[in-house]
């Protein structure tokens, strides 16, 4: 009451309080005159109006009230907004699983030698990075994935001025097969003159530099068409697996490498008229009968 | 076409197929909860600030992602950012600058001048150390008080009982849970000591002209780690609501963590949300 009658009086409540009490008994008074009964009355009313209306002031919304509300509703909003699928995370909860001996070998490898390794390569790329890039290169801090962008940049770059060193300084040269007894380099281009020479041996009686021979025709012609690349560090399979698409190609190329094989590595007999009937299918190679165009 | 070559292609498609969604999606595969403390809008990890860009738009309060240096904030982000009444939020462990020793005198001016004219800086870190020598001496060097102010590391962990989570005393009676960071500021004035111990500093005010800086020494608590935790988020509501104007905005500072404009193909090829996965498999 004390606090609330002041406020009362400034905010003009008590004074139409009075003024409506006062015009609405007027009349009464005068007509009745019993100002003896109706001002202690009216003097017990007013107060109580005033009170009343007092207290009606003093209910509504005081500022702590108010604070505590929005207080209440920023916990609530955050409350809302992490129970999103996105922060599944706060909805965990740890387990705890035996750990087996595998399981302290990798701990104790990581903490003790990849952790420190990948630490040792972090710092050495922040220094380097650091020291040698200029500062308008990469502004702010730098995010997780700014070392490995180099480190991946510097790799890549690294490949291919290899690549390209190594076609410049050694330029790619078909290879050419050794082939003892023939007085001058034979290129593998030149398939019809190694199977010459294989006929040659065949005729005298030598199976198995013949068969070696026509091996290496087959390697030829087939290098010739385009269909494999010759290289002394290629196995049979390797060249199998580059003639994967061309059916006929690839039977007449098991064929002969197996035949080769077996005589060549295997110390096997290889009948001279086998020898000579796969001279003519390597001749045939490249025909429309083999099937390439 | 031989099949062979049909075999290869569909290999090398898949595989950049493989590439492409690891680089538009990744982060979206990631198992990952953990991140270090940046309040970037587009992390949703521990340290990400996803969550406080979307409740501080639930509240009505404008936000954005600074992509500009903080010491630019008055002169590239005019149009977001009106003259006064606004917050800018900067969170992070890590040095402001990587490359200087020192933070440069003049970007500290032009940031000085910004908050004085009106508006609200809110640092959030881990360690005071990352922390500009001119932003640190503010705090530790207060005109009004002639005892000696300093950040003081705890090492043992004296005051948080051996747990990891610690509620602090608000300066309006809240309470802030903080993950139990070691460092705080000693001996700050009471009045503008906001959250702590006794003695103890974990969130302190400190006015600059018109405006205020605060610093606040847990980086979980506005985070989305912490944002939901106790009355964490009734804090910050407090702060924003004495701070910002009708009009302000909420700016967090993601230049910081290089998030920053394009300004180069570096920083163009960081920006991509698979970048870091992609780097990763690329450099293995």
């Amino acid at each position: 009451m004390r606090h609330a009658f002041p406020a009362m009086i400034s905010s003009g409540r008590f004074c139409s309080a009075l003024s409506s009490t006062f015009l609405l008994t007027w009349p009464l008074l005068w007509l009745s005159r019993l100002w003896l009964i109706v001002v202690p009355v009216w003097l017990i009313v007013v107060p109580a109006t005033v009170t009343d209306a007092a207290q009606s002031t003093a209910r509504a919304p005081h500022p702590v009230t108010e604070q505590s509300e929005q207080d209440e509703q920023a916990k609530a909003i955050a409350k809302e907004v992490f129970a999103g699928k996105d922060y599944w995370w706060k909805r965990t909860s740890t387990v705890n699983i035996p750990k087996t001996s595998l399981d302290r070998i990798t701990d104790w490898l990581n903490e003790n030698i990849f952790r420190p390794i990948w630490k040792l390569i972090g710092k050495i790329f922040e220094w380097f990075l650091g020291r040698s890039l200029p500062d308008s290169f990469v502004r702010g801090d730098w995010s997780a994935g700014v070392p490995f962008l180099w480190g991946a940049i510097f790799v890549g770059g690294a490949l291919l001025a290899w690549r390209l060193l190594r076609n410049f300084r050694f330029p790619t040269t078909t290879m050419v097969p050794e082939v003892p007894g023939l007085s001058q380099p034979v290129s593998l281009l030149q398939a019809d003159v190694l199977l010459q020479e294989a006929r040659e041996r065949l005729k005298n009686h030598d199976v198995r530099g013949s068969l070696r021979l026509v091996f290496l025709a087959l390697l030829a012609r087939l290098q010739d068409l385009g269909h494999l690349k010759y290289d002394r560090s290629k196995s049979n399979r390797e060249y199998g697996r580059e003639l994967h698409g061309e059916p006929d190609l690839s039977g007449s190329f098991r064929l002969i490498s197996q035949a080769f094989e077996r005589c060549w590595y295997g110390g096997y007999h290889v009948p001279a008229g086998e020898v000579a009937e796969l001279i003519v299918r390597c001749e045939r190679i490249g025909t429309p009968r083999e099937g390439t165009e | 076409m031989t099949r062979s070559r049909q075999s290869t292609l569909i290999v090398c498609g898949s595989l950049a197929g493989l590439l492409f969604l690891i680089v538009v999606a990744g982060s979206q595969f990631s198992l990952g909860k953990d991140s270090r403390l940046t309040c970037v809008v587009e992390d949703t990890r521990t340290g990400g600030g996803a969550g406080l860009q979307d409740w501080a738009s639930r509240m009505g309060i404008k936000t954005i992602p600074l992509r500009a240096p903080l010491w630019e904030v008055s002169d590239e982000v005019g149009d977001e950012l009106g003259d006064r009444g606004n917050c800018l939020l900067t969170a992070g462990d890590r040095k402001w600058l990587q490359h200087e020793s020192e933070f440069p005198q003049e970007h500290w001016n032009k940031i000085h001048h910004w908050i004085a004219s009106g508006n609200t800086l809110i640092v959030v870190t881990n360690s005071s150390g990352s922390l500009p020598d001119q932003l640190a001496n503010e705090f530790t060097q207060p005109a009004s008080i002639n005892h000696l102010v300093e950040f003081r590391k705890e090492h043992h962990k004296a005051d948080f009982s051996g747990k990891s989570e610690q509620l602090v005393p608000t300066w309006w009676g809240g309470k802030m849970e903080i993950t139990g960071t070691p460092d705080s500021l000693v001996n700050y004035p009471s009045e503008l000591h906001l959250a702590g111990f006794s003695g103890r500093t974990i969130l302190a005010k400190r006015p600059l002209g018109k405006g205020h800086l605060y610093l606040l020494l847990d980086g979980s608590v506005w985070a989305n780690q912490g944002l939901d935790r106790a009355d964490n988020a009734a804090t910050l509501a407090r702060i924003l609501n004495e701070t910002l104007s009708e009009h302000g905005v909420l700016a967090i500072d993601e230049y910081r963590h290089g998030y920053g404009r394009v300004e180069s193909f570096a920083s163009f090829l960081i920006a991509l949300p698979g970048a870091a996965p992609l780097l990763w498999m690329s450099l293995i």
